[in-house]
């Protein structure tokens, strides 16, 4: 898992020292799982409107 | 007059200085007074501006004692946080990274209410960057005035500290996922997040462009809505601004509430996953009595996407924020507290598809309270899953943990937390009550008439 973190920190511009990856990698894995929720949900027919308000 | 100007709420004072029974000047030198002797410990200000008040409170005095009354917030002390600028004040957002920041210019909101006599004492400490947790970056973290020993909840903790101990009358706080209702209920105040569009967030540090909100806290529902009058309306230099006419906050404060449909997750708030503490559901079950007591239709609803809300909200929230700090989090990254720096990097490693699915899920969520805000008028849940704990939390996972704040931020629909009672071991519990977009003035009412009812406002710390 850290492996992967690592690649993807530096896809997002950032080359952090190893005692940053350490600490973080475990919110990493949890953020990871949390997200599943999302993909597992059927969002399929919903546009991602940035129009929350006007409509009400 | 009463005794303690500090303990007066913003509606008393201010009668009393519209009738020139109480002098501006008296009144800030006792806020100043009170500063100096309790704010060592209790750590809410991190710029006091005694002599920039003193000058504004001499001003308001003259200009009243001339005829030039300007309206309820005249010549009432109050409290910034320190994201708000302040023209040549510095403000930080409580961050190393913008530790001699001196703005050139009022942000609208302060702007607003320096042009209806408010006296500004202070700027006021607050969480870094209104997302970092227990660190302590440049200034030290406000206390819980109710046990210093707790933290008093954020992001606008100095705003909840200072209201609460009575070193300002009102303070401005922001929201982007409970920063303003989290520490009203966490200190035993009113915290109201309006709705999206409503208040201007021009010359307001951001956490996230499309979540973030500005708001007034203050010691009752009265002084918010007395606040919100001198600060709501179009801001053309804001771009998420809405021109909407703003009503009289006021005018239906104490409206019956008699027929009123209040909706309740109870799915949600029984749920395992938010883990509610069973004096917070206790308090929050006595208030529901009280509310139907008072007249309310007390309704069940089913809100299926709050399963997912708080996921969205943070994802939403650290990837715009990531997308803000990027290029300083690469040229300092020393200068940034452990856990906003933390929260920010993981904000970084979201891809574009994942920041895309959590748009989709808001549009669900935005859906879904809509359609009940069609059966019911207002949706009522506890402000907080816990009381006030203490300060060496773990903010990262606490960000992906169930919350009751984070779909009035996807929604933009303006929430109030009210106090309703305290735990076992004294500290403040909050009722939340949501309402539909622009309908500021019932979640006003409804909140006035429960916290008028509930028999808590003498209720203070005790210091």
């Amino acid at each position: 898992m850290s492996e992967s973190f690592e690649t993807i920190l530096k896809h997002a511009g950032l080359n952090l020292p190893i005692d940053e990856i350490n600490r973080l990698s475990p919110y990493f894995e949890l953020y990871s799982e949390t997200l599943k929720q999302l993909y597992e949900a059927d969002l399929t027919a919903h546009e991602p409107a940035n129009q929350f308000i006007a409509d009400n | 007059m009463p005794n303690s100007l500090h303990f007066m709420t913003i509606a008393e004072a201010s009668k009393l200085i519209a009738n020139k029974e109480l002098s501006p000047v008296t009144l800030t030198e006792s806020f100043l007074e009170r500063i100096e002797a309790l704010d060592g410990s209790l750590k809410s200000y991190v710029t006091l501006l005694k002599d920039e008040a003193m000058h504004e409170a001499l001003v308001a005095e003259k200009d009243i004692n001339n005829g030039d009354y300007k309206g309820p917030m005249h010549g009432i002390p109050i409290g910034v946080k320190d994201l708000y600028d302040t023209k040549g004040i510095r403000t930080t957002g409580q961050s190393k990274v913008l530790e001699n920041r001196v703005p050139l210019e009022d942000s609208t909101v302060v702007a607003k209410l320096k042009s209806a006599g408010a006296i500004t004492l202070g700027k006021l400490s607050m969480w870094e960057f209104a997302l970092g947790g227990p660190d302590t970056s440049i200034f030290e973290i406000s206390r819980n005035p109710w046990n210093l020993d707790r933290q008093p909840g954020g992001s606008s903790s100095g705003s909840g500290t200072a209201v609460a101990a009575g070193l300002c009358m009102g303070a401005l706080g922001s929201d982007t996922g409970g920063s303003i209702r989290i520490p009203a209920a966490f200190c035993g105040i009113v915290g109201l997040k309006p709705t999206y569009g409503r208040v201007s967030r021009r010359g307001v540090l951001p956490l996230a462009w499309s979540l973030d909100h500005c708001g007034p806290m203050a010691w009752t529902v009265e002084d918010t809505a007395l606040m919100l009058q001198a600060f709501a309306g179009h801001d053309h230099l804001d771009k998420t601004s809405v021109n909407i006419d703003v009503p009289d906050y006021t005018f239906n404060l104490a409206k019956s509430l008699k027929g009123l449909k209040v909706g309740i997750p109870r799915h949600y708030i029984n749920s395992p996953l938010v883990g509610t503490d069973s004096d917070v559901i206790d308090s929050f079950d006595s208030g529901l009595a009280l509310l139907a007591d008072l007249g309310a239709e007390i309704v069940e609803i089913e809100i299926p996407s709050l399963a997912y809300a708080t996921t969205a909200n943070t994802l939403i929230m650290i990837a715009e924020a990531f997308s803000y700090h990027r290029e300083n989090l690469i040229s300092q990254p020393e200068n940034y507290g452990d856990s906003v720096r933390g929260s920010f990097i993981l904000g970084g490693t979201y891809t574009s598809g994942d920041y895309q699915r959590a748009l989709r899920a808001r549009s669900i969520i935005r859906d879904e309270f809509k359609a009940i805000l069609k059966e019911v008028d207002i949706i009522a849940t506890p402000s907080q899953s816990a009381p006030a704990g203490p300060f060496n939390f773990d903010l990262l996972a606490l960000l992906m943990t169930p919350n009751y704040w984070a779909p009035y931020n996807e929604t933009g629909m303006p929430a109030i937390s009210v106090p309703s009672g305290f735990s076992s071991d004294g500290m403040p519990i909050g009722i939340q009550f949501a309402g539909r977009p622009f309908e500021e003035t019932t979640v006003l009412n409804v909140g006035h008439v429960f916290q008028t009812s509930r028999g808590l406002l003498d209720n203070r710390p005790i210091l």
